[in-house]
């Protein structure tokens, strides 16, 4: 999508016919999402937008403001209307008696706002992530120490600074706090200023400072669950300090790719990290908000260390406005929707219900011609009775939304694929119509292959044969099963017993680690009793052993349900304690049915009453989420690669710069696959591409 | 998946297919050069294809891949940069003076910034501060190497702007000349010789030339480095020929102690005249670190 909205922008829109072909009946890929009964919003999984999307904000900003809806009709005319800041975020902490403690932390506004295009983007570099680490554990250390807020910055020292260095080393242990305080100072002087010949002496000073903080806390940390946490922090953030030093980040022409065969785990224990900050609640969030561990299997976590800085250092340090942005419906309808408005109003062609099964090669790499895509092959899934274009969305309380299900009545074969439970979106389905094949020059001329990465070895079989670089993409690009549920309830979360304000919590117990409250969804949606609160779950699925196919995805559906009804019986507790009964058994008269007023017979109030709720197993190949594994990054391939020369590739498996699994690496991706085909937009122009 | 076609085109087979242009590169560029060359001002967008380079281009140069680009393409293995087959003179020169230039800048930079954040207030402030002379003196060396290396970038470049293109090589003589006087941030060997490169870190090097004809070699770093990890690219012909070969008979021999070079340039017989120029880099981090120019006589 965000390669059709650069292809067909204003300065190019007599340039090129773009045409977007899209297996089922709706947009998005993993980020579909649809609406149910009371047009309640049904997802693939919990979407949240971190504030330094710079490139999806913008596109979205954009799309709104060309979109031009009318607030007068749409409660959801405007940008501002779609995304409302999240300061808030949470981890899980597991407590010695077993219980777990919720973590909550408010990350203060930072100026500007999101893909706001007046606002400049600071230019990253390392040294400033450093200054600003450095100042964080400034921050943290004078707190924890005294009590007190944070002072100014220390003046500079009067002698030449690597003597002073030299000086506060010869203190040996740093044995008062006053001396942790001078050394944290004279760091983050050294910081702005370090060469690589200082490195030594700075790796040597901020090992000097961890053991004197780790000794001076000591004590306090025992009896202070608040100091234990910022001294976690304290830990981790000097040793990111110390392996950037260690490793020449700041002048490696890599950037921070320079340490992607490393785990994030392993490689913050190489630079100092202690046993008790890795297995913190902020480290095993991390991994939990990428999904990262290898196969599904929590025992495995995995993830690469130039990426995880990256984005931590993204996350954390360069956010506007808000740490986490909320759409205020279904991703489909808030990203998808006014994309496909704007898109169709500048002439871009969709054809939905065309599902690809091959893309086929022609001519000779040594020859005049040059191998490229030749061909394209369709399965179409339905066609309509019109005629005419497929009309994809419904209105929903103002708002216009994509359904969960096709819309029948527009296909010839509606009533027969309703009647038959045809899912359309589903890999393994092979209804259709009748085939498609689109020939190079006649249907087209270049190729952006939008498909996920899971999907390439289906569709891409002669260039799979063929090309040993593409080979190793779908072999080294792994991805995982999650999984997910929602709940719609009759009291809201302070009746439940959260105390906390609205959040997002993650690191929580398996099999799901990850809760958002997403009560704000409940005015967009369309409950004639409307629910007091929703809550959104999801985690990994560790891989079936079984081989993948419609009868193993079923039987994955069927353990998401039970993993989910379990979880209510025995974890969510943690979290509301007033969910259960005295029995410790969960509420399940909590739980709203969307078609309460619809049925003959009313659902019970015990554990079948889950199946009023929705759930999801994200087991089809290109439902699966995308893992940035260690030793694995340099196996993608960029959309600006020419691996054949009229195709591109887009999506959040490809080399972005990004290169993990979200929203605006595959926005990034798609303003590269724009620039592979068009020159444009510029690359200097997508933000962070050239981040180190 | 999405197709594009071009709307102009009429719906009808087409004789012609349609070939992506090669990009201007297919990677981040995520070294320090880029971050200090920043972003594009706006309403430049799609401006800057073919490289915006930081130093003046003379009109009719070649679009050029952007500097770093070879040591961004390869995130696991940085290797040296290596002329592509395909690669004229011209393209060349215009690299190795970008790639040059571009190391010598980021490292006055660095130098600069390292003893004050602020450098406006360099003069003013840090001539009567503890270290005032070695930071400024590193200032210095940063700036005159800038000027050592634009300059020599300036010299293979001019031949090939078009007739009536002004001569900026003045403007770099003058700017030379104000910082003479004070220790070399670089060195020079002419025939047999041998100098010492400054700022504090003595390298000394002596340079061998096997030559029937008479060549003046010049050789540059543009930062501190381990000698022992010093390698140099062929060099390569700065002159329109662009059949004219690399000279390829260039050694490296640095000293057990790792405080001198011995550079030994062996000229074969047929070598045609002309200036030539590699890149000098740091073999084990792959980086860039200064250049190796000879003028060979007929």
């Amino acid at each position: 999508m965000a390669a059709a909205f650069e292809l067909t922008r204003p300065g190019l829109a007599d340039k090129y016919q773009v045409t977007v072909y899209q297996m089922g009946h709706r947009l998005g890929g993993k980020g579909a999402s649809g609406r149910g009964a009371s047009g309640r919003i049904e997802e693939h999984g919990l979407h949240l937008w971190l504030g330094f999307y710079e490139n999806a904000f913008r596109l979205m900003r954009e799309s709104y403001a060309e979109a031009a809806r009318d607030p007068r009709t749409c409660p959801m005319a405007t940008f501002e209307s779609a995304f409302v800041p999240d300061p808030n975020v949470a981890v899980a902490e597991r407590l010695r008696s077993g219980a777990w403690q919720p973590w909550v932390a408010t990350f203060p506004p930072a100026p500007g706002l999101p893909g706001e295009p007046a606002h400049t983007v600071k230019l990253f570099s390392v040294r400033e992530y450093l200054s600003r680490a450095v100042r964080l554990v400034i921050s943290l250390v004078r707190s924890a120490g005294e009590g007190t807020a944070p002072e100014a910055d220390a003046a500079p020292p009067p002698e030449g600074l690597w003597q002073a260095i030299d000086r506060v080393l010869r203190y040996g242990a740093l044995a008062t706090a006053a001396a942790i305080r001078e050394a944290l100072d004279l760091l983050l002087a050294a910081v702005g200023t370090f060469v690589p010949r200082s490195e030594s002496l700075m790796v040597r000073l901020i090992d000097a400072i961890n053991e004197a903080t780790r000794k001076q806390l000591a004590t306090l940390v025992e009896a202070d669950r608040e100091l234990y946490r910022v001294y976690g922090v304290v830990d981790l953030v000097l040793a990111i300090v110390r392996g950037s030093v260690r490793f020449g980040l700041a002048f490696d022409p890599r950037g921070f790719d320079a340490i992607n065969d490393y785990d994030w785990r392993a490689w913050l224990q190489e630079n100092g990290a202690s046993e008790v900050s890795l297995d913190s609640a902020f480290v095993r969030g991390i991994y939990d908000l990428v999904f990262a561990y290898e196969d599904g299997d929590i025992e495995r976590p995995q993830l690469a260390a130039g990426v995880a800085l990256r984005g931590a250092m993204r996350m954390f340090f360069t956010y506007k406005g808000a740490l986490f942005w909320k759409m205020q419906a279904g991703m489909g309808d808030v990203v998808f929707a006014p994309l496909y408005e704007v898109l169709k109003r500048r002439g871009v062609r969709f054809e939905f219900f065309h599902k690809l099964t091959n893309v086929g090669l022609g001519g000779e790499r040594q020859g005049p011609d040059g191998r490229h895509v030749a061909s394209l092959d369709f399965d179409v899934q339905a066609v309509t009775k019109s005629k005419r274009e497929y009309q994809p969305l419904v209105d929903v309380s103002g708002v216009p939304a994509w359904p969960s299900a096709p819309l029948h009545a527009q296909l010839t074969t509606g009533e027969r694929l309703k009647r038959e439970a045809r899912d359309l979106e589903s890999p393994w389905e092979s209804e259709h119509v009748a085939k498609k094949t689109l020939r190079v020059t006649t249907d087209f001329d270049f190729v952006i292959l939008g498909v996920s990465i899971g999907a390439v070895p289906y569709v891409c079989k002669e260039i799979l044969a063929e090309d040993p670089r593409w080979r190793r993409m779908v072999h080294g690009v792994r991805s995982v099963n999650t999984q997910a549920f929602q709940l719609w309830m009759r009291e809201d979360m302070a009746a439940l017993g959260w105390a906390e304000p609205q959040t997002n919590l993650s690191g929580f117990v398996e099999p799901f680690d990850t809760w958002a409250d997403m009560s704000h969804l409940v005015r967009t949606e369309a409950w004639s009793r409307p629910p007091q609160s929703i809550a959104y779950f999801c985690s990994v699925l560790p891989d079936r052993k079984d081989p993948v196919d419609e009868v193993s995805a079923r039987a994955a559906h069927e353990e998401v349900r039970r993993n989910a009804v379990g979880f209510l019986k025995r974890d969510v507790v943690h979290l509301w304690p007033r969910a259960v009964t005295k029995e410790g058994d969960f509420r399940w008269d909590l739980l709203a049915d969307p078609e309460e007023g619809t049925r003959k017979t009313r659902k019970k109030a015990d554990e079948s009453r889950f199946a009023t709720q929705f759930w999801h197993a994200n087991v089809r190949p290109s439902d699966r989420y995308v893992l940035s594994l260690p030793g694995t990054i340099g196996d993608r391939i960029s959309p600006l690669d020419m691996t054949y020369d009229n195709l591109t590739i887009a999506g959040d498996w490809t080399a972005s710069g990004l290169c993990s699994g979200c929203v605006e690496s595959a926005v990034m991706s798609g303003m590269l696959a724009a620039h592979a085909i068009s020159g444009l937009p510029a690359l200097e122009d997508i933000v962070g591409y050239d981040h180190p | 998946m999405a197709t594009t076609t071009r709307d102009s085109e009429p719906k009808v087979v087409k004789a012609v297919r349609r070939k992506r242009t090669a990009p201007e590169r297919t990677a981040p560029e995520r070294n320090m050069t880029a971050m200090l060359r920043g972003k594009s001002p706006p309403g430049q967008t799609g401006s800057r294809r073919g490289g915006a380079p930081s130093m003046p281009v003379p009109p009719g140069a070649p679009a050029q891949p952007r500097p770093g680009a070879a040591n961004a393409a390869n995130a696991a293995n940085v290797a040296p940069p290596s002329p592509a087959a395909a690669e004229t003179a011209e393209h060349r020169a215009v690299r190795s003076g970008y790639e040059l230039c571009e190391a010598a800048i980021r490292r006055g930079q660095e130098a600069a910034k390292r003893f004050a954040p602020n450098l406006a207030d360099v003069t003013s402030t840090l001539k009567e501060a503890p270290g005032a002379k070695e930071a400024l003196g590193m200032a210095e060396g940063a700036l005159r190497v800038w000027a050592d290396l634009a300059t020599a970038w300036m010299r293979a470049v001019m031949p090939l702007a078009p007739a009536g293109f002004p001569d900026p090589l003045k403007a770099m003589e003058a700017l030379r000349e104000a910082l003479s006087g004070e220790a070399s941030g670089h060195a020079t060997g002419q025939a047999t010789g041998h100098a010492t490169a400054a700022r504090g870190q003595a390298i000394s090097f002596a340079v061998e030339v096997l030559s029937a004809r008479p060549a003046r070699v010049a050789f540059e770093l543009s930062r501190e480095v381990d000698v022992a990890a010093l390698a140099v690219q062929p060099l390569q012909s700065l002159d329109r020929d662009p059949a004219k070969p690399a000279l390829l008979g260039v050694e490296l021999h640095p000293s057990k102690d790792g405080r001198s070079v011995e550079i030994v340039v062996a000229i074969a017989g047929a070598q045609p005249p002309g200036r030539y120029l590699g890149a000098v880099y740091d073999k084990v981090s792959g980086t860039l670190v200064g250049g190796l120019t000879i003028d060979l006589k007929a």
